[in-house]
Order: structure tokens, then sequence, then C-alpha cells
């Protein structure tokens, strides 16, 4: 007879590595052990801190994303240009608030955006007024908008006329995409294609008292001496024409209102920004790169499941052995306390821990060991009572080993397969009641980057997007499914029943 | 595919036939979605918003609030205060009367008033009518209500939904037997709208009055049901179906979906909740104002709004919401770091400190909780967060053990400036059991507050009120956030409904073109 002289070990070696998935899942799982170790080092983002707040550290302006400081100037009749700090107090407003939220402040003007969409922001200064337009990206594409009215100017060749004199206003438009519109039909036109409903007109008025007067196509009468003064509008737009009638002394004042720029471009990057090369998973609603919080989560997730399970399963272990091999009525103390624990389902348990304990990670780890405990308990005893009754443990005993040495030497090692496979097993369940206890948000620090929690915060938050929950409830799905494959082909493999 | 079509035939044959039988009468119904089930169809003993609405069409106070928040005569056609401000004097409407057929008059407004406000009888608004001394009846519809100081916001005070007035008969059926259940059979008013029945958790159904004695706003459909979903986004699909006319509220979230949607008419509207972070003064490190000013520098409130409200929110500018009367705009505390670390630096502080944030533990509480906490962690300040239940927060705060930021809500249900600043800012107020949590000690606000109170001058009380105001923005003992919007959806052919800046929805005047 030929025996098979081959190390145990060798064979489950051999075993094993025929269970293909269960080598990919091995794989899978060494890899995500790295990543637990290696968490800060690769991770691409701080996952406690907005990823706006760290975009200078990797090159890219956030300022110019969501916020604007629009330069505004004031045009004296003389011509003078004023500069912001000499003008008087600016009145600023965004049509659409909840686009953008415009502003005077301390340091200057200020538009910061706030949601995707499109405003007209518009500047006044008493009868003066200027406008732009902002647009603000976000995830959904913005329609195309014509660009509205910013600015008009009257263009004045003279501004001394006598009483009974009379002129006609040149009026110059300025869209905000900078296209010129010289004369008023031109500007009526463009308001009747801007908004053909309710069709914008030129008008005019004569904020004097009786100097002037003016019709609607800007023709200016004089009728008598003083300060005269001719305001055009369209929409909210206005600019002033400025005259000296009838040889009156007049001091220049601010007859219009120009800017830098008449047209912004914002971006909503405040929360929920998409997949993309910059954000592989996107960001939550807190606006942290998701992609990074799920690698820190890795270890927290790893840990509940490592560290809960070493507990169980040794406490376990030592209670199923002492159980099995003793009998009687130790036997029946720990069984029946097992059966007690047994009777609740695992996470009504679990929560129940929680609850006398206080929430956190520590009572997670713990309140999930405890749920462990009397399974192992179970199989440990059960592979005990039948080793007890093998002829070496027998023969052991006849030449009067001590029992610890025989639970230990004899009877220990041959209940390893059973636990090791249902170690591997029970890792995943208890990342799973992990997830969900910090799910129910017992876990504690509600902001800490755990993949439980992060999906119960983008279920609050987030509903409308999908990245926020799909990546952390992703990495959930392969982690447990890979210690439940792997676990099956320890079993596979470490069982003697079963044919190479 | 044959028999599907054939049903469809039928059923539209079937439809048809309703719908000329019926179809006045259906359209005639108006079904309002709301969040919660009420808690009681008494005004008295009201403290929540969702019951006030619900009470709302079968119920009508002296005065109340309209959609800008100004006071206007119902049950009473004016009111006076005398020269001390310590009276005020209504005329009552004659000719109304309550579903019941009982009448109303002085004595029923006495009546209403005094049985609040004892003590045996342990209604929930008892201590909001506190302010009250006498109600005396001059004539039949004539009556006074008299206080022990000076207190020009009495006006405010009877225009809230709790001050409205429950059938006579109600009252002494309750005094002869106190097993009665007004809490359930108790909805007898002088509204529009009279009580048909509340189903818990299904619905609550109100008709039209026949004998209601205003015709100029009576009822303009035939009935309201008002069904409790708690889910919001349920609330939204029963809108988008047609299952719904009227549904609130809906989270900012999903307001830009809903804004390009036909099928819903949104209706948005400023609120009179200020959200602040509330600090312990007695706390050595938010001694110093600059540490104060410098948590307020350090919160970019913008962004606060685009995240946690979707845009849908403006930066709290006082103390109190523009829309409460006495309001005044204050320069805000505009997000700058370097001003922050600076001023945190003087204060002696430029390494941080540690603190501890509570929070309620509702979503939205806890977003902006840890919004603040991260932009506190830029500033050094290392913030740890930690979620109550509402009612165990309130307890913790009024005890005033161990606080340290707290993050608040405060709308005046009034409406005005007294009862927005003094509960959280004046030293009698301080824990325990009462409101001012930060333990806010000023000699100075609390004269100013008690000055604009005494004072039957309205301009004299609004300058005072600014010039309180002032102080406490400047003083910064709250860290000041934002004041949110309401959001209503409804059916486009929805009219008459309108969002009162305290939350409730005003839905008497609803019609359905």
């Amino acid at each position: 007879m030929v025996v098979n002289q081959q190390s145990p070990f060798i064979t489950f070696v051999r075993k094993f590595l025929k269970q293909h998935l269960a080598l990919v899942a091995f794989a899978v799982l060494l890899g995500i052990m790295g990543v637990a170790v290696l968490a800060p080092w690769i991770a691409p983002f701080d996952p406690h801190r907005p990823v706006t707040v760290q975009y200078a550290d990797h090159g890219i302006d956030i300022t110019q994303l969501t916020r604007h400081s629009p330069v505004l100037e004031g045009v004296l009749s003389d011509g003078t240009r004023l500069g912001y700090s000499d003008l008087p107090r600016v009145e600023v407003g965004a049509q659409n608030q909840r686009v953008v939220n415009a502003r005077r402040t301390r340091s200057g003007l200020n538009i910061t955006a706030l949601t995707a969409g499109h405003t007209a922001v518009t500047f006044s200064i008493d009868e003066l007024t200027t406008a732009m337009d902002v647009y603000v990206r976000g995830e959904v594409p913005l329609a195309a908008i014509e660009p509205g009215l910013s600015q008009l100017t009257i263009a004045l060749a003279q501004s001394d006329f006598a009483i009974g004199e009379q002129t006609t206003l040149e009026l110059k438009g300025l869209r905000s995409d900078g296209t010129e519109l010289e004369g008023q039909d031109t500007i009526n036109q463009f308001g009747t294609e801007y908004r053909p409903e309710a069709p914008l007109q030129v008008e005019w008025r004569s904020l004097d008292e009786g100097v002037t007067s003016v019709n609607a196509n800007g023709r200016v009468d004089f009728l008598t001496a003083g300060e005269g003064l001719v305001q055009a509008r369209f929409g909210d737009v206005t600019t002033l024409a400025q005259f000296a009638v009838g040889g009156a002394e007049v001091a220049p004042r601010l007859i219009n209102l120009s800017l830098a720029d008449y047209e912004t471009n914002l971006t909503d990057a405040y929360k929920h920004q998409r997949p993309s090369g910059l954000h592989w998973f996107g960001t939550d609603h807190q606006n942290r790169d998701i992609f990074s919080r799920v690698l820190h989560g890795t270890r927290d997730t790893l840990m509940i499941g490592f560290v809960s399970v070493a507990i169980g399963t040794l406490i376990g272990t030592v209670l199923g052995l002492l159980a099995g091999f003793y009998g009687g009525r130790i036997d029946n103390a720990i069984t029946r306390v097992m059966d007690v624990l047994l009777a609740f389902p695992g996470i009504l348990l679990a929560i129940a821990v929680i609850a006398f304990l206080g929430a956190g990670l520590i009572n997670i780890i713990f309140a999930v060991a405890v749920f462990t405990v009397p399974v192992f308990v179970r199989i440990v005893r059960a592979s005990t009572l039948s080793l007890k009754e093998m002829t070496y443990v027998e023969a052991a005993r006849s030449i009067g080993v001590r029992d610890s040495v025989i639970i230990a030497r004899h009877i220990f090692p041959g209940t390893l397969p059973v636990v090791l496979v249902y170690l591997t097993m029970r890792i995943g369940v208890a990342i799973l009641i992990g997830a969900a206890l910090s799910f129910l948000g017992l876990g504690g620090d509600i902001t800490a980057p755990e993949w439980g929690s992060m999906l119960s915060a983008a279920k609050d938050n987030s509903s409308t997007v999908f990245h926020a929950t799909f990546f952390p409830g992703l990495a959930i799905v392969i982690t447990v499914l890979s210690f439940n494959i792997f676990g099956d082909g320890l079993r596979d493999a470490l069982d003697p029943k079963l044919k190479e | 595919m044959f028999t599907t079509r054939k049903m469809g035939k039928a059923s539209a044959a079937l439809l048809a036939a309703l719908s000329l039988g019926t179809g006045a009468a259906f359209a005639q119904q108006a079904v309002v979605v709301i969040e919660a089930e009420p808690t009681s169809m008494d005004p008295h003993n009201t403290t929540d918003s969702v019951s006030a609405t619900v009470q709302g069409p079968m119920f009508e106070g002296l005065l109340r609030f309209d959609d800008s928040m100004s006071i206007v005569p119902v049950l009473a056609t004016g009111y006076s205060y005398s020269d001390d401000a310590t009276a005020i004097t209504f005329e009552l409407q004659q000719g109304v009367t309550f579903h019941d057929g009982a009448y109303f008059n002085a004595e029923v407004v006495k009546m209403n008033l005094d049985f609040v406000r004892d003590a045996d009888n342990g209604l929930a608004r008892r201590s909001f009518f506190r302010f009250i001394e006498d109600v005396i009846v001059e004539d039949d519809y004539t009556v006074t209500i008299t206080s022990e100081s000076p207190n020009s916001a009495m006006a405010s005070y009877m225009a809230h939904t709790s001050a409205a007035m429950k059938s006579p008969r109600v009252i002494e059926r309750k005094m002869a037997d106190p097993d009665f259940n007004a809490d359930r059979e108790g909805a007898v008013g002088t509204g529009p709208f009279q009580f048909v029945e509340w189903r818990d958790g299904v619905q609550t159904v109100v008709e039209a009055f026949d004998g209601y004695w205003n015709a100029d706003n009576g009822a303009n459909v035939e009935r309201i049901v008002f069904r409790p979903v708690q889910e919001a986004s349920t609330r939204i699909n029963m809108l988008q179906a047609g299952e719904a006319h009227l549904v609130f509220p809906i989270p900012t979230l999903f307001g830009a979906q809903l804004e390009s949607d036909d099928r819903v008419n949104l209706r948005t509207g400023p609120t009179t909740d200020v959200h602040y972070i509330g600090m312990n003064l007695q706390l050595d490190k938010y001694q110093d104002v600059k540490v104060r000013q410098a948590l307020n520098f350090a919160i970019d409130k913008d962004g606060l709004i685009a995240q946690m409200l979707d845009g849908y929110g403006t930066i709290a500018d006082s103390a109190i919401a523009p829309n409460v009367y006495g309001y005044a705009a204050q320069e805000i505390y505009d997000y700058d770091m370097g001003e922050a670390r600076a001023l945190l630096a003087e204060a002696g502080y430029a390494e941080g400190f540690t603190a501890t944030l509570w929070t309620r533990n509702s979503t939205e509480f806890i977003a902006v909780a840890e919004y603040v906490a991260i932009q506190l962690g830029e500033l050094g300040i290392e913030v740890t967060v930690e979620a109550y239940e509402s009612g165990t927060l309130f307890d913790m705060l009024d005890a005033g053990e161990g606080t340290d930021l707290f993050i608040g809500r405060w709308s005046p249900g009034t409406g005005e400036a007294d009862y927005g600043l003094r509960p959280n800012f004046a030293s009698d107020r301080v824990p325990p059991n009462f409101n001012n949590s930060g333990f806010y000690v000023n000699e100075a606000v609390d004269d100013l507050l008690n000055r604009a109170l005494a004072s039957s001058d309205a301009q004299e009380a609004l300058s005072l009120y600014a010039e309180v105001q002032e102080v406490i923005y400047d003083e910064a003992p709250w860290v000041f956030l934002h004041i949110p919007e309401s959001i209503v959806g409804s059916a486009p052919n929805l009219d008459g409904v309108y969002v009162l800046p305290s939350g409730n929805v005003h839905v008497s005047g609803i019609s359905l073109n």
C-alpha cells in the first residue's frame, strides 16, 4: 500500500488554488487590506474637508469658480471716471436670488454663485442702473440664453443749449456679450426679439423740474434756464444726460455706470459634483471627495469586521471547547445562555448592546462581537463533542494527560478548519451589521468617513443624485461578497470529504 | 393586448359617466397633503404648525396676519391702545355665529381668554397668554384686554393662530364634563369651513359652512381634505399624479427639479426662522467679543445656503428675520478667513480651541452642524458634533449645564421684534427654564427692549428695536446663519393660498379653477 506522504497543508493549498473564484476574492481582499493600510497616502483628497478648500493645493483657483467681484466705475458728465471707493452707496440685486447672491461688502462688490441657472444682476446708484448677465453652470447644461442689455449710453455732442432749442438724443446700447446696438430703433427691435411675450421699449423721462421736456423718440425741448436732466430707461437699465440750459452753471454729476465685464461664468461647485477625472466618485453633500472617503472608510470597516469577529471567535471557541469537553452542568449553563442570545435576531441584539453602551465605533465592535459569540460556541461545541470520542483523545486521557493539554493539543486543532471557515464568512456578516448600525446613526461620529454612515447621510441629503449612495454601497457589496466567496473556497479546500 | 384595450375603453366610458354625474362636485374638493398628523383640534392646545394649518379654515381670531405679516382685523372691526400701552380695546364684528349656532360677542371673547389662562385647564397655550392681566367686557361688542406692564405687542399676540375663538358651548361642555375631549371634538369656530371628520393617519375633512358671516371671504370649494404623508417624495409624487392639490413642505433638494415641471406650481416665501449657532458666554473662550465675531466671519453663509438649502434662503442679517415687525438690517459678517484669524489671534486664541456642538438629530440640522464644524475646523477650532433628539436637546439647554455651542432656530410666533429678541437675549431669561441658553447678559439690551415694549409710539419703538438689533449683531452672541424659504407645491389650477412666514399655510381661501 502506497501512503500519500503529502502534508495536509500542501494538500489544502493545492485544493484552494483550484478554486479560481475564491482566488480572485482572496486577491481582492488583499487589495482591500492594502487600501486600508495605505489610504492616508493614496487618497487624493482629505476626506474630512470640502474639496473646494483643497483645490488651492491641487492648483485649482476656487474663487474664480464661485465668486466674482465686479469692477464698477461711475462716469461723470464731464467725462471723469470714478472708482468704486469714490462712488456713493451702490444697490446690488439679483433678479433670481436663488442663482446668485449679489451684495455690497466692505471690500467691494461681490457675486457668489448659489445654484445652477442664469440671472441678471443690477447695480444702481439713485437713477442710474447697469446690469450684467451671470451664468452659473451646474449638473444640468444651461439652455441657450440671449445676452441681455447691460448698459445704455447717450452720446452728447454738446451739453450747453439755449432756451427754446431742440435736440434729439443718440442712444447706444451694449449687450452683455459686447454687441453694440446703435440707435433707439435697434434697441427697441432687440426688446421685441428678446422677450416677444412682453416686449421692452426705450422710455424717456425728464427728471428736472420744467427745464426740459422729452418725447418718446428722445427729442428734448429746452424750456427754462437751469440744469436739465433726461433719463433713458430700457427695462431696469438706465442712463442720464445732463444739460446746462440758458447759460446756467451746472456741477458735473454722475450720468452713467460701467462695469469691467458684463458677463460672468461661475460654477455651482458647492456639492454633489458628478464623477469626473478630478473626483472619480464625485463629491457628497458637504462637497467632500467620495473616492477619498471610501478609501479612508476601508480601515474602520475592516476594523469592525476583523476585531469584532476576532473577539467573538476567541470567546466563542473557549466557551465551546469547555462546554463540549466537560459536558454536564457547565455545558448546560453555557448552552442555555447562548440559546437566549441566539433567540434575538443579530441586528436587534447589536442595537440592544449599543442602546446599553452608547454610540461609538468601539461599542459597535463590541456589539457585533456579542452577537458573534453564540454561533461559535455552537459549532465548536459540536465538533468538540465528536472529537472527544476519538481514540487518540481517549489514549491521551488514559495515560493521564491533563485536561487543559488535551483541549489545547488534541481537540482544539481539530476544530480549527470549521472555525476558520466560519470566521471568514462571519467577517462579511460583521461588516454588514457594522454598516447597518452606523447607517442607523449608532456609529457615534456622524461626520466620520465610514461606509454605513456615508450611505445614511447620502440617503438623507443626496436622494436626487446616484453617486453619493452608489459608491459606498458598492464598496460594502464588494467587500462582503469577497469575504463570502473566499470563505466558501476555504471550506471546500479544507473539507477532507471533497476529492481533489 | 385585446383585453387591455377593451378594459381601457370600458374604464374610459366609466370615467366619462362619473365625470358627467359628479364632475362638478369632484372639482370642488381640494386635497391638501401635509407632513404629519395634526395633534389637536383645539387652537388653545396647539403648538405645532401642522395643527394650526388644519384648524385655520375652521377658526378665526380677532385679528390675523396677512401674507406680508401685517395685522388685519377679522372678528374685530378695529382696535386701539390706551396711551400708556397697558390696555388694548377691540370693537367686535356683529352678527357672527359659530358653526353650532352660538353667537359671538364680547362675553365669548372673555370666556375664551379666561378659559385658556386658567392653569386648571392645562392648555398648552396658557403661557402664551401670560401677558394678559384681565379681560374686561365694556359692552356686547367692545372688549378690553389689560396687561400689568406696558405692552405694545398685544395686537400681534391677538393675531396669532392660537388666539382663535372657540364656541362658548364647547367651553361650557368642557367645564361641565372634564372627560369631554376638546382636542378631538372641540373644532367649533366661526370660520368659513366646519369640521366633518378626523380619522387618525388617514384624513381630516372640513366642509363649507353655509352660515358664514363674511360673504366676501367665504369658502370657494365644497370640501378640504387634509392627508398626512410623512415621506416628502411621496407627497411630491401625489402632486405630480394629480392626487393632491396642495403639498407642503417640500425639501429644497427637490426644488430645482420641480421648478421646471409643468404639473407643479411652486410657491416660495421667506420664513421668519432665524437659524443660528448659540454659544455659552459663561465659558472663558467666548467671553471676548473678538472670538464671537471671528466665528461669524469664519462661516461661509453663501456656501451654506447653496449647499444645505439649494439656494432657497437668505443670510441672517439680524437676530430677527426681515418679515418680523421691527426688523432692521445690519451689515453682515461676510466670509473672511483672514479677518477671522486676525480676530482670534488678537483674542489670544491663535491656536484655536476645542468645542462641542449640540444639534437636533433631524437631517437638516445635522447637515448644517456638520458644515459649521468643517468650517470652524479651518479656523483651528476643533468641533465635535453631538446629535440629540429635539426634546432631549431642549431639556439640556434649559438645564443650562455643560452647554458649549448649540445650533438653534427661532421664529417669533407673534411676528414682532419683542418675541424675537427678549426670550433669547434678555438677562432675566437665562436658564434654568428660559430660552437665553447662551447666558447673554447686557443691561443696555434689557433697557432698550423694555423701553421699546413700553412705548405706545410706533416710530419710537421701531428706532429702539433697530438700536437693540445693532447692539446684538455687533456683540455677536450668536453665529448668525441663515433664514430659509418655505416651499409649497400646488396644482397649476389652485389659487387663494398663501404661506405665512411663521410656517402656517393659510388655506381658507383655497379655490380650484
